[in-house]
Order: C-alpha cells, then structure tokens, then sequence
C-alpha cells in the first residue's frame, strides 16, 4: 500500500519534518476516520437488518451519545491537536536562520530569488538540505498556488500580497513543484523543480546562479 | 410576541455570529495597527484584547440565554430555544485559539 | 343541503378546479400555481443535471489518460467550470426550490404558496438565466475561470472576453429566483399554515425549509455584491479587486465563500429534510428528537456562516483567524451527527421496511458519512496546506454534494413521485440503477482522494505519464462512465413510472403528513378544504383526513366571489388570523422576466445607455402586478367555516406582504452590511493604501440630501389621515431632491473612482443610496396613486405601511452612506503604511 503513495509529486512521501508533521496527521486522522465510518455503517446496516437490536438503547441515549458527546470530544481533541502541529510547522526553525526566497509566480512560470547573495534562477528552486526555508510567495498577474508536496504544504502567490511557508528537505535530491490554483491556459505546465543540496555544495551552487536585479522581498 | 417567540430560539447564535464577526475584525485591525507588538507584561495588548473579548462574548451569550428563558416556559418552543442557545454557548470554543496561537502573519 | 356528500364533494371540486386551475395551450405560460411551477422547477433542473452530467464525462474522458488530446486547455476550462456552475446553481439549488415549493402548501395543509407570481417570475428568471450560460457555452464564450471565478484571472486584463461577464450576469439573473424563492418560503411557512399547526407541530421538512430559506436570504446578497462589484470593474473600471490600483483579490474571495460555505449547507439541509421526513416513514415510528434536529438545524445554520475562511487556508491569513473557523469547520459536525443519530434511533426503534428509497438512504448513509469525515480532515488547517485545490478537495465535495444531495433526492424521487404521477414503482430496474450509480460514484471519487494526495492538482488538463496518476485517474473515469449508466437507467426507471405505474387509491407508504390526504395527482387547489390541526403534524392520518376535506368540512370549504382563499395564522401558534386572497394567474411574471433577462443581455453587449430603460421597463411592469391587489372599499370579517370569522388579509396589521417586505430589507440590509464590510477589508489588507489623490467629500450635498432623507421618512407615515396626500406630496418632493443631489454627487466622483478602490468604494455606497431613493420615489408616487384610486382607507393602510418600511430603511442606510467618505477619509488619512 505504502508503495502506492510514492510519487515525485506525492504529500504522502514526505522528505522532510513539515511534510513529514502533516503525512503523520493524516494517517492518524484516516484512522480514526476508518473506525468511525464502520461504526456509524455498522450501526444503520444492524438497525436495518436486525430490527430491534437497537431498542434497549432509548432514542435520546442514541442521539446524546452518538450524536453529541462522542463527536465533541473527538473533535475536540482533533482540532487541538490539527491546531498545535499547525502552530508546530509555522515556528519550526531548524539549522540555524532560515534560508529565505521568493518565489514569483507568472503565467505561466516561476522565477526565484534568493536573499543570501542576492542570486536569482528560473523554474528550479535551489535550497539547502537540514535548514529551514522559508518561501514568500507573490505573483505578477494572477493567482497561483507554490507547492512542493514532499517538502511541505501550498501557498497561494496573490498579487499584491506577499505570504509565507515553510518548507525543509532532510536529504539532497530534485523534488517536484507545481503551481495548484487555476492560472488560465498554461496552468498544466506551471511546474518547477526543487534542487536540495548538502549545505557543503550549496554556497557553490548557489554562487553560480546569475545575479538578481532587484533583492528579494 | 410572535417575532419574539421566534427571535429567542435564535437570539444565542446571533449573538455566536457577531462575537465572531468581531473577533475576526478586531484581530485583523490589531494586525493591521502593530497591537500585537504591544507588550503588556507576558502578553501582547492584542491578544489581551482578544481574550477580554471573547470571556464578553461567553457572559453576553450567557445572559441572553437566561433572559430569553427567564419564565421558566415549559413549550416545546421554549425547549428548542434552550437548545439552540446552549449550543451557541458551547461554539464559542471556537474562539479558544485567541489564549494561544499566532496572532499575525 | 341534500347532497350526498360524494356529490357535493364532486361539485366543490368543479368550482375550485374553475378557480384555481390554470387551462392548457397558452394558458401554461400564465401559470402561477405551485404544484405546476415546482414540477417546472425540478424538469428544468433535471435537465441542466444532464447536461452538468455529460460535461462530466467530457472531464473524465479528457482525465482518463495521460497527455489526452482530447480537449485544448481553453475548451477544458470552459468544460470544468460549467460544469460546477450547472451542477451548483443549475441544478442543486433549483431543484430543492421546486420540491420546496411543490411540497410545502400541501404538506402545511395550505392551497399555495404566499406570492404565487413572484414563484412564476423566479422560475422565468431561472430558465432565462440559465439558458443563457448553456448558449453560452453552446457558442463558446462559456465562463471558464473556474465556478468560483476568483479575480484577477476573471478580470478584464485576464479575460478580456464576454466569458467572465456571462457568468455574472448570467448568475445574478438567476440569482434573483434564489431570493425570492427564499422570502416566499419563509413567508409560506411562517404565515400560511392550516389552522392549529404551531411553530412546534409544523412537519420537519417545514422546519428545515424555513431555515434554509433564512440561510439563504443572509446568504446570497454577499454573492451578488461580489458579482456586481465584479461586473462594474470589468465594466466600468472601478477597481475594487485590483491590486494596483488599491482592491483585493481577497475581497473576491470572502465574499464568494461568505456565499459558497452557507450554499453547502443550503444544497444539504433540503435534502436532510426530506431524509427526516422519508425515514420515519419507511421505519413506521416519528422521527426521534423532532425538538433537538430543530436545534441542531439551528446551530448548522449559524455555524455554516463561520467557516467560509476554510476555503483560504492558504492565503497567508494568520493561524488565531484561521483557528476560528477551522474549529467551526469541525464543530459543524456535530449538529450533522445529531441528525444522523436521530435517524438512526428512529429506525432503531422502528420497524423499518426495505423499499427502494431505503436503498437510496443506504447510499446516502455510506456516502455521506464519508464525506463528511474527510470534510473534517480537510477542516484541520495543517492536512489543508496539503490538500487545497488537488483531487482530493474534488472527491470530497463531490461525497458530500452526491452523498448529501443526490442520493437522498433519488430517495425522495422514488417517495413522492407517486405523489406527483399517482402512480406507483413498478421496480424492474431501480435495484440494478442504485448499485450503477453507488458502484459508479465509488470508483469514481475514492480513487480520486489518493490521486490528489499523490499531487494532482485541480482542474489540469494534462499531467505527465511519470507523474503516477494514470491508472488511478483511468479508474475514475471507468467509474463515471459507470454511474453515468446508472443515471440513465434511473431516467428510464422513472419515466417507465409514469407511464406504466399501477395507480393506487391514496397514502402508498402510509405516511403521517398532510400532502397524501389529498387525490394523486394533485388538483390545482391542493385541498378543497383545509384541516384544523392538533397534534404534530407528521402524525397525522391521511387515509381518514383526505375524505373529510375532499367533502368540504374543514375551512374554506366553499368558494366566494371566485376568489383564491387561504388561512393566514400566527407565526407561532397558528391560530387562524386573516383570509389571505391571492392574485390571479396571469403573463405579467413571464413579461416581467423577459424585460429583466433583457436588462442583462444589454449589460452583457454593453449597451449601457440602454440598459436603464429596460428597468425602467421591469420597474413598469411590476407596477401592474398591483392592478388586482387591495380592496376598494372596507370589508367585515369574513366566514371561514366552523363559526369563524376573519379579516381579508389586507384589514390586518401583519399581512404577507408586510412579512415579504420585512425579509427583502433583511436581505438588503445583509448585501450593504456586506459592502460596508468589503471597503473596511480593502483598507486592512489591500495592497497600495491609501490612495495618493484625496478622496473626495461634499459636505453641502451630504446635508441636502441627509435633510431630505430625513423629512421623506418623518412623512411618510404609515396611517391614513386626511393629511396623508399633502404627506406623499412632500415626500415624493424630497426624494427627487435626494436624488438629484446624490446624483450630482456620483457624477462628480466617477473619473476618480476608476483611479482608487477607496472612491470606487464610496461610489458603490452611494449608488446603493441612490437606487433606494429612486424606489422610495417610486413608492411614494405609487401610494399617491393608490390612495387617489381608492384603495387606501383608515382600515386599509397596507400601501403605506410598506412604504413606511422602505423610508425608514432607505433613512437609515441613506445617512450611513452619508457618514460613509467621512469615515473613509479618517481611516486612510489616520493609519496609512
């Protein structure tokens, strides 16, 4: 089953913590999920086909447990957790400052730029392994979406604004991008690559880029 | 009494709506104005001003619902408004996030 | 009084047929009467469902190998986006509309619904409007941003074509059935019962409509806002959602979804309601928890409103907001599994019966369920990161809109149907149709929630062989093409129904609520008299009720002057109040719809000199309408039957129509709370803030138009006096002063307004102040005419209470629109970046 996750481009394949904080959570919540679903299937199927089996239950026992404290205090708790890994993943710092770039999306491409050296590339994101990276997104025209499954979650570049993720590679390798909010005809192209290098190769790789005409945002 | 009648099965969830609605609204004017660099002892003053409004939005949520079952009235109406705004009461765990998460971007 | 009472039964029948029947040829076109108008309703949806349905599968035929020739991306984006645009506003809203309208009357022991020509008019509106947006994709110019149309893809820079603006104009035209439909079925519901049926004894699906329909009053203007702000930048540069020049994309998006959440639950709520009412039904006991369902709809309701942000996880929004309504997200849950677990006690402790609406229910069970867990999971923020926009959002919505939606409306196909034809299931094929489509849906979108977390994002046309997704995505297809079979089959089951049925003798499922106490099919007059009701009305016996009210023994079983008689009670006790009479059948609506659908297609060819001619037209027209409303002279209380008497529904304080008026502001007062809200937005977030030029204020017309404002609403009062015509007189003076002055004011800002949201948010308040003045002109002028006519008296004072409404209102947001480039000024000047 597991091999059926894997893909360059699959959130289920993570390859580094924030990818990896939210792979654990939806595991866990399809779980939970699983058990639910047969419990409430479960119970219509046996109230159809044995009727009478639910009787010595009284209806308002039905809908007080069923219906309300068991949902609640799941969702309680599930919300919760959901809300401490999401506070988890936008405070997670991992070796040292974080490596920041822009990432500028365009129908239908993708241009970076790279704070540290004042660098720039086209349709390939270099970054180095174990740091966190943090990517602000914006856009010069319309919506897209910068997403690296592997690597951590989306963020919409909207013109005019300029928003944050976080994303971190545990291992040097390429991992797939694509842009995920519908950007007119060339939307299925809107792919780009991430490069991430062991942080002993990345000051090179990163000095050959061509230089930036403007910093980074 | 007729609108009223109808008015107090809804008047906890009005009530839930615009606690959120100004919520929302005041979390993102505190954003905008540097509230929440503000710092008032171990808290920002945004998020104190979070927090004091929210504990206002669970007292008034309480209020109301005494209030709009004050005579006691045992009608089925009067039973689905007990409901109703109970419920209202115990949504407003929805704004439970104001005591610990990130305030702005 | 010889009669037997077959035969007397038979003659009431005769009258009440002769007056409210509609005659056949032309005379359809002049229909107004709910059963006919729901039935066109749920053909007309049934058949934009097919055509949603073929889009579908020129979606899964393109999707179901890698690199598909098929399609080119601009025909695929056509295809996509008109194919959520049918489904959701074509087909699911329409449709619960006319089972609405055709069920309610009946089911609340009533004849018809409160404003039978406004129903008429919704229905033209919607298949105007619709036809519209499919000859649109017919000729190519089909919208295709996607049914969301989020800006700036949509805007004039980037679709520079006629697609965007078919979308909106095509959307707001329909949209106007929607808010009728809503204020008609709130004023049906709360005002038009049978005698004794209280608040608490109305039949569930009465609840769950009413709310609904409350949903969608506060629910819709944000989207029309939206579609005008839109519109008015892509046509006449003001720049509410461009970036450069001080709008927000992200005003589009929350007043979308402000929209686009609540029409989730607006699309599932009708449905649940049917379930409530079908699965006491087939389980032989009432449904368990009547007053905690009531509740729990409640709570639904509210919650839906506090979770659009879910939509927007990935904007850059700060975690605290987005915790709020990712806990309402979840939290909406519960009141979903109060009534799911309502419905199981009630089988539970029922002896329910296998039939094909169970199996229906089954599928809803399975699918829904399902939906709504994944809808929890993408309710945590941080899953949400991962999984906006890719096939997985695609599997879920499509489990909770077929799981919530279709499946319980195939069981309430097969439940009221004999209702509709009387005529009964044969069932050669619904077993085998139920398991193509169940079998069909599966495969389809289970597969697809592992594609999208395999990365597929939405809507692309083509994605790599190595990407992994092929085989996933060819078993999606292969499902779709199977449950589209099914659906075939269903059509075929359904017809075969209503041809071949076996016709029965009343109540086939031995229901406890009003509609089957009456003949099958159904005469125009629904009842031909109505029933006094004393216990909950889905308790009830129809097998015995139906022949008492055939023979005339409730109320209103005689006819007068020829005119359209029914109960008005309280809204809570349902103690009999008032005669409502209502208005004849006529073409006006029909006309009346082709002079608004007019209106758009000119705004869509952009010939705006012209386009105002065309309201004016409709506003002509509408005034017509009024021709056979009102009395001329006092009436005494009428008999009704049973020793009671009671006003003609325009003797008393709180007619329909006051109730209609009260609603529509509610709705008005929601979509300029929203366009207050949205300039506030731009000034928080919007990029370029505050504008460079000054924002423009002219204090002498503010106070103009604030003191004419304030003396038409001091005037125009809503008693009758001898003094009322010198009243109207002066009011209708200080309107016209408001208006030139408003109207000064708007020409004097327009240049700028396309230079800065900031004015162009000020335009737009005062254009809202100005349409108001110009209608309370109109009104004022209106209740001139009325009183000169006769139709006002001491007693008869409805006219003037109306327009007392509208002053009061028109006042109040009048000054707030006044007060509001004051307000601008002080927010951009004080905290600019």
């Amino acid at each position: 089953m597991l091999a059926g996750c894997t893909g360059d481009l699959s959130a289920l394949d993570p390859a580094g913590p924030f990818a990896g904080a939210i792979a654990n959570l939806w595991w866990l919540m399809l779980a939970g999920a699983a058990a639910i679903f047969l419990l409430v299937l479960g119970l219509f199927l046996l109230v159809i086909f044995r009727p009478g089996s639910g009787r010595r239950v009284s209806p308002s026992r039905w809908i007080w447990m069923g219906g309300i404290a068991f949902p609640l205090v799941t969702l309680i708790a599930l919300i919760g957790h959901g809300l401490m890994r999401g506070e988890y993943i936008l405070n997670l710092g991992i070796g040292g400052a974080p490596f920041e770039v822009e990432a500028r999306g365009s129908r239908w491409r993708w241009d970076f730029r790279y704070a540290e050296g004042v660098r720039t590339s086209e349709a390939i994101l270099h970054i180095p392994t174990g740091r966190t990276v943090v990517v602000t997104a914006t856009s010069d025209d319309v919506i897209h979406s910068f997403w690296v499954p592997r690597l951590g979650g989306k963020i919409d570049a909207i013109p005019g604004h300029a928003a944050t993720v976080r994303i971190l590679a545990d291992r040097p390798g390429i991992y797939g991008g694509i842009c995920s909010e519908y950007c007119g005809t060339g939307h299925d192209g809107m792919v780009f690559e991430v490069h991430a290098h062991a942080p002993e190769d990345f000051a090179a790789v990163l000095a050959g880029l061509p230089e930036a005409q403007e910093p980074a945002r | 009494m007729s609108g009223r009648a109808v008015f107090g099965i809804l008047i906890g969830w009005i009530g839930w709506a615009g606690g959120f609605l100004l919520l929302y609204v005041l979390q993102a004017t505190g954003c905008r104005a540097g509230w929440d660099g503000h710092l008032l002892g171990p808290i920002s003053a945004l998020r104190l001003l979070l927090i004091i409004t929210t504990v206002a939005i669970v007292l008034v949520l309480i209020w109301v619902t005494v209030k709009a079952n004050r005579h006691g009235s045992t009608s089925s109406l009067a039973r689905i408004g007990v409901l109703a705004n109970s419920a209202a009461i115990l949504a407003a765990l929805c704004f439970t996030g104001v005591i610990w998460l990130r305030l702005c971007a | 009084m010889t009669q037997s009472p077959r035969k007397s039964a038979l003659r009431l029948h005769r009258e009440l047929t002769a007056i409210w029947g509609t005659p056949p040829g032309w005379g359809r076109l002049q229909a107004v009467n709910h059963t006919i108008i729901g039935k066109r309703f749920m053909m007309t949806a049934l058949v934009f469902f097919a055509i949603g349905g073929i889009l579908a599968m020129l979606i899964r035929t393109q999707l179901a190998t890698t690199q598909s020739a098929f399609l080119d991306a601009a025909s695929y984006a056509q295809v996509f986006t008109m194919h959520g645009v049918v489904m959701m506003f074509l087909f699911a809203i329409p449709f619960f509309e006319g089972l609405a309208m055709y069920l309610l009357p009946k089911m609340l022991g009533s004849r018809d619904l409160a404003f039978p020509r406004m129903s008429a008019y919704g229905y033209w509106c919607y298949l105007f409007g619709g036809t519209f947006l499919v000859g649109a994709l017919v000729a190519g110019v089909a919208p295709d941003g996607g049914w969301f149309m989020y800006t700036p893809l949509s805007s004039s820079t980037y679709s520079p074509g006629v697609n965007a603006d078919v979308w909106l104009l095509g959307i707001t035209f329909v949209e106007i059935s929607a808010l009728s439909a809503a204020v008609e079925i709130l004023v049906s519901v709360l005002k038009l019962r049978a005698p004794g049926m209280s608040l608490t004894r109305m039949p569930i699906f009465a609840w769950y409509m009413l709310i609904v329909a409350g949903m969608m009053l506060i629910g819709f203007p944000p989207l029309i806002l939206g579609s005008i702000l839109l519109e008015a930048e892509r046509a006449f540069g003001l720049p509410f959602f461009d970036p450069t020049r001080g709008g927000d994309p992200l005003l589009w998006q929350h007043l979308f979804w402000l929209f686009g959440h609540p029409e989730v639950y607006i699309i599932f709520l009708p449905a649940a309601g049917a379930l409530s009412t079908i699965i006491p039904t087939l389980a032989r006991r009432p449904l368990e928890g009547y007053e905690i369902v009531v509740a729990a709809v409640i709570a639904l309701a509210f919650l839906s409103f506090g979770l659009w942000v879910h939509h927007m996880y990935t904007v850059g929004i700060p975690h605290v907001a987005l915790s709020f309504f990712s806990a309402a997200s979840g939290l909406a849950a519960v009141p979903t599994g109060v009534q799911i677990f309502a419905w199981l006690a009630t089988l539970a402790h029922g002896k329910p019966r296998m039939s094909v609406p169970m199996l229906h229910i089954f599928g809803f069970m399975f699918v829904f369920v399902l939906g709504g867990l994944t809808g929890v999971m993408l309710a945590m923020v941080p899953f949400d990161w991962q999984a906006h926009d890719t096939h997985f959002v695609v599997a879920h919505l499509h489990y909770v809109l077929v799981g919530g939606f279709v499946f319980p409306m195939l069981a309430a196909a097969y439940y009221w149907l004999p209702h509709i034809f009387g005529r009964q299931a044969v069932q050669h094929l619904s077993h085998a149709a139920f398991w193509m489509i169940f079998i069909g849906f599966n495969l389809t979108f289970f597969a697809m929630h592992l594609t999208g977390l395999r990365g597929m994002p939405r809507r692309i046309s083509i994605y790599p062989p190595e990407a992994g997704w092929e085989t996933l995505n060819f078993v999606s297809s292969m499902g779709g093409f199977i449950m589209t079979t099914g659906f075939a089959l269903v059509a075929l089951d359904l017809l075969l129904l209503a041809v071949f049925g076996k016709p029965f003798r009343r109540n086939p499922w031995q229901a406890g609520t009003l509609e089957w106490a009456m003949p099958t099919p159904p005469p125009a007059y629904a009842f031909a008299s109505l029933p006094e009701i004393s216990a909950r009305a889905d308790q009830l016996d129809p097998d015995r009720l139906g022949p008492v009210l055939a023979s005339g023994q409730g109320y209103l079983g005689a006819t007068r002057h020829g005119w359209m008689e029914i109960i008005g009670v309280d809204m809570v006790t349902g103690k009999p109040e008032q005669v409502v009479v209502l208005p004849k059948r006529t073409c006006l609506p029909l006309l009346t719809a082709i002079a608004t659908g007019s209106f758009f297609a000119l705004l869509l060819v952009k010939l705006y000199w012209l386009a105002p001619l065309a309201l004016l037209i409709v506003t002509a027209l509408f005034l017509l309408w009024t021709r056979d409303c009102g009395l001329k002279s006092d009436l005494a209380a009428l008999a009704v039957g049973h020793g009671t008497d009671l006003p003609h529904h325009y003797q008393t304080a709180r007619p329909p129509s006051y109730w209609a008026m009260v609603f529509t502001l509610t709705a008005d007062a929601t979509l300029f709370a929203s366009l207050l809200f949205g300039s506030l937005f731009l000034w928080l977030s919007a990029p370029n803030w505050p504008p460079e030029s000054v924002i423009p204020i002219d204090a002498t017309t503010s106070v103009i138009s604030a003191v004419a404002l304030i003396v038409a609403a001091g005037l125009g009062r809503g008693t009758f006096t001898s003094r009322t015509v010198g009243n109207l007189c002066i009011v209708a003076v200080a309107y016209a002063v408001a208006l030139l002055a408003l109207g000064y004011v708007l020409i004097e800002i327009h240049a700028e307004a396309t230079r800065h949201a900031a004015v162009a948010s000020i335009f737009a308040v005062k254009a809202y102040a100005v349409l108001h003045v110009f209608i309370g002109l109109i009104l004022s002028l209106f209740c001139l005419w009325r009183v000169r006519r006769g139709y006002v008296s001491a007693r008869r004072d409805l006219d003037l209470r109306l327009g007392r409404q509208w002053h009061l209102f028109t006042l109040t947001t009048g000054l707030i629109a006044l007060a509001f480039p004051f307000v601008i000024n002080l927010l951009a000047g004080g905290t600019g970046p």
